[in-house]
């Protein structure tokens, strides 16, 4: 038994943990909400920004990872589109605009003035290069928008000269240039508090910031997705798939735990051969 | 003079002069450094050496990372490896798959490899390389890769850079291939899917100081003795910083401030 | 002299982008845009070049190649390369036929090979992560309660799990990651001291 678990195909493997994906999806669980204290800092500053300030949102992340953090981005836009604040959007991925436009359009933005409550830069290449460009002059590195509207006469940045002008910055990020990058080129030298909405992934990467205070907060994923929908009461995906997740992790524990019972199994049986053959 | 810069100034430029001073000093023969052995890059050519034998070729990735930013380091250490790894490669007449993400990379992984096959007399084996940029969206080039991997059923494949999230991909597809695998990154985040599915792994520094304990070369040795010497300086600064936050002095905070 | 120049367009950039970041003086800030627009224009062209690379190496499995597989998916990248650029140059990537492309093939295709990673990490827990010794016992004890705390399945299994997990996150993992960073950050300062001063030449190869 044990040595058929040993050879078991990767696909029978791959075929539990689509179930425990899928089970609490159709049949959530109702598990227990975590915010954790970095989602309620980040809600925190967004709830005391006053009405009309200015948020930078720089979406620096693939297609492959938008999904993981699209419901945090739905939930944050939503509420900043509550306060009122107004969103500058930018990214440093060139498939960041688009996906920007994908999830501003399924927020609350979407009913707001284009130009003066929201707007999407683009994308600059270049990457840290390019993220100081932008920081140092704003309309300079972006001239027009990424719907080709000029930049120049655009309300939302009246007053804006460079990012030292605008109130926060939310870095949603799946890799570099993401986070350290800004931290590198606005957090410090221009003392501008930063955010970021992160795959699961990185949290462990971004943790020293966060103790370091040069990150304000951090919402992890679809976890903190689900605290912050819980937090600005909106329930939505990330709520929804939080118990789908919670089962994965422990079934890729199980899977942890019946390896090694099949290794030490395997292992034991070995000595005895091997001490069985020394006897004869 | 930026406000708030004057004690990072004082830091690059002590920092500076201890980094030349420690490579003119090993230059000079002054000093003789020792680099621990590392398994990882002792494993190297039994790795090309499995690949000889199987009459299979061997997949090289420099990470993801570009050639600019704090992951730049990473880059040029997995280029420094791939110089030597090309050398094999030529010496032995084994394949070289290089597959790239970053387009600045591109070219200086393909000068790399072509003097590396010039020192060893096989220029004209270049042909049998194929380095190749796959994308440069990250999940796009990790499934290129692995189906490059897949495809060529590479016998070994070294891995040595910045990776992210598709790190597991590789190594993973290395491993249904039965490929010998060595992997070496400074993202932190990512040692442990590599300790755990790759045969050998150098991990965080052991990537910067493979390069130096390869070649032998001076200027490698005089940057590891330098960059000792100034993380000696920021545990001390750190030592000191704690014990005089602790006993209640904002002393330290200022200085840093300054 | 190709390399000198090089190594002197290398030295100046470099020490133009230091000098601005430490002294606020006019000619310096104005001479740090200009090199970091530069910089921008180099990986706009760098990208350029990549692309001529990858039509080449298809072009050659196409031509080469004895497996009709590799010949279809080597047309397909370079139908997809054509289609999304000329639509991309022509349209924008603003536009419809773009945006339908984007959001048709190449987003959920990405969203495909990250999922994946999930698979993956089940095979590899199955297979690689094995308790040989003591180090990788501590490594399997912290990644579990990491694990479990990062989720609410932790709290309802036992309550002190989120506070464990905390714990090792932000004091041994945070030991280490600082100690990576510092370790990483002299290494990129030693690093770029040498490509400043052309001690290293690893970028002219």
């Amino acid at each position: 038994m044990l040595s058929k678990l040993g050879r078991i195909d990767s696909r029978v493997l791959y075929l539990i943990l689509l179930i425990a994906f899928i089970v609490p999806l159709l049949c959530p669980l109702g598990l227990p909400m975590i915010i954790s204290d970095e989602i309620k800092r980040t809600y925190d500053l967004i709830e005391s920004l006053p009405e009309g300030s200015r948020v930078v949102v720089s979406f620096d992340l693939s297609p492959g990872g938008y999904d993981e953090l699209a419901p945090a981005c739905a939930a944050v836009f939503n509420h900043m589109a509550m306060k009122g604040l107004r969103l500058i959007g930018m990214s440093f991925w060139d498939a960041g605009p688009s996906l920007l436009d994908r999830s501003l359009a399924g927020s609350l933005y979407v009913d707001k003035e284009y130009g003066d409550d929201y707007v999407n830069l683009g994308f600059l290449a270049g990457g840290e290069n390019a993220m100081a460009a932008a920081a140092r002059d704003i309309r300079g590195a972006f001239p027009s928008d990424f719907h080709d509207n000029p930049t120049a006469n655009m309300p939302i940045f009246e007053g804006v000269q460079s990012l030292k002008d605008v109130e926060m910055v939310i870095v949603v990020a799946t890799g570099n240039p993401g986070v350290p990058e800004w931290i590198r080129q606005v957090g410090d030298p221009m003392g501008v508090p930063i955010a970021t909405i992160v795959i699961a992934g990185l949290v462990a990467d971004y943790a020293p910031y966060i103790q370091s205070k040069q990150l304000i907060g951090m919402i992890p994923g679809l976890r903190g997705a689900a605290g912050y929908e819980s937090l600005i009461d909106m329930l939505g995906r990330g709520t929804a798939g939080l118990d789908a997740q919670s089962v994965a992790h422990l079934m890729i524990l199980i899977f942890v735990l019946v390896g090694n019972i099949v290794y030490f199994a395997e292992r034991s049986r070995e000595k005895e051969e091997s001490a069985k053959e020394g006897a004869a | 003079m930026i406000q708030g810069r004057q004690f990072t100034l004082l830091l690059f430029l002590v920092m500076s002069v201890i980094m030349l001073y420690a490579g003119n000093y090993v230059r000079k023969g002054k000093k003789t450094i020792k680099i621990r052995r590392l398994s990882a890059v002792e494993a190297i050519p039994e790795a090309i050496g499995r690949a000889t034998e199987a009459g299979r070729p061997v997949h090289f990735s420099p990470g993801l990372a570009a050639i600019t930013g704090l992951d730049a380091p990473q880059t040029f250490a997995g280029i420094s490896l791939l110089r030597y790894i090309a050398k094999l490669t030529a010496r032995y007449d084994v394949r070289l798959i290089v597959t790239i993400r970053q387009p600045a990379v591109l070219p200086l992984a393909q000068e790399t490899i072509r003097q590396s096959y010039l020192e060893e007399g096989k220029f004209d084996a270049l042909s049998q390389v194929d380095v190749m940029f796959l994308s440069d969206q990250q999940f796009a080039y990790a499934a290129a890769a692995s189906g490059v991997i897949m495809r060529e059923k590479a016998a070994a494949s070294f891995l040595f850079g910045a990776f992210w999230a598709e790190n597991l991909m590789l190594a993973e597809v290395g491993t249904q291939v039965d490929a010998y695998q060595i992997s070496g990154t400074a993202s932190i985040g990512q040692v442990p899917f590599f300790v755990t599915t790759t045969d050998y792994c150098l991990i965080g520094e052991e990537l910067y100081a493979a390069a130096a304990s390869l070649t032998a070369d001076e200027v490698f040795l005089g940057a590891i003795l330098g960059q000792d010497i100034c993380k000696g300086i920021m545990v001390a600064l750190l030592v000191v910083g704690v014990i005089v936050t602790a006993v209640g002095s904002d002393l330290f905070v200022r200085l840093l401030s300054l | 002299m190709l390399r000198t120049a090089t190594l002197a367009v290398t030295f100046l950039a470099g020490i133009i982008v230091i000098l601005a970041f430490f002294f606020d003086v006019g000619f310096l800030a104005t001479a740090e845009a200009r090199v970091q627009d530069w910089g921008v224009i180099v990986a706009a062209f760098a990208l350029a070049m990549a692309s001529i690379n990858l039509v080449q190496v298809n072009i050659r499995r196409i031509s080469s190649s004895d497996d009709a597989t590799e010949k279809i998916c080597a047309v397909v990248l370079l139908a997809a390369l054509v289609v999304m650029s000329i639509i991309g140059l022509t349209q924008g990537p603003t536009s419809d036929t773009y945006n339908v492309l984007f959001d048709g093939i190449m987003a959920p295709g990405q969203s495909t090979v990250w999922a994946l990673g999930v698979f993956y990490i089940s095979s590899a827990a199955y297979r690689a992560f094995r308790v040989k010794n003591v180090d990788a016992g501590l490594l399997l004890f912290s990644s579990a309660f990491v694990m479990l705390g990062a989720v609410p399945i932790g709290e309802v299994i036992w309550s002190g799990i989120p506070a464990v997990s905390q714990w090792i996150v932000d004091v041994p993992n945070m030991a280490g990651m600082r100690g990576m960073l510092i370790g990483a950050g002299i290494g990129a300062f030693s690093g770029g001291l040498r490509l400043l001063l052309g001690i290293d030449r690893t970028e002219v190869g």
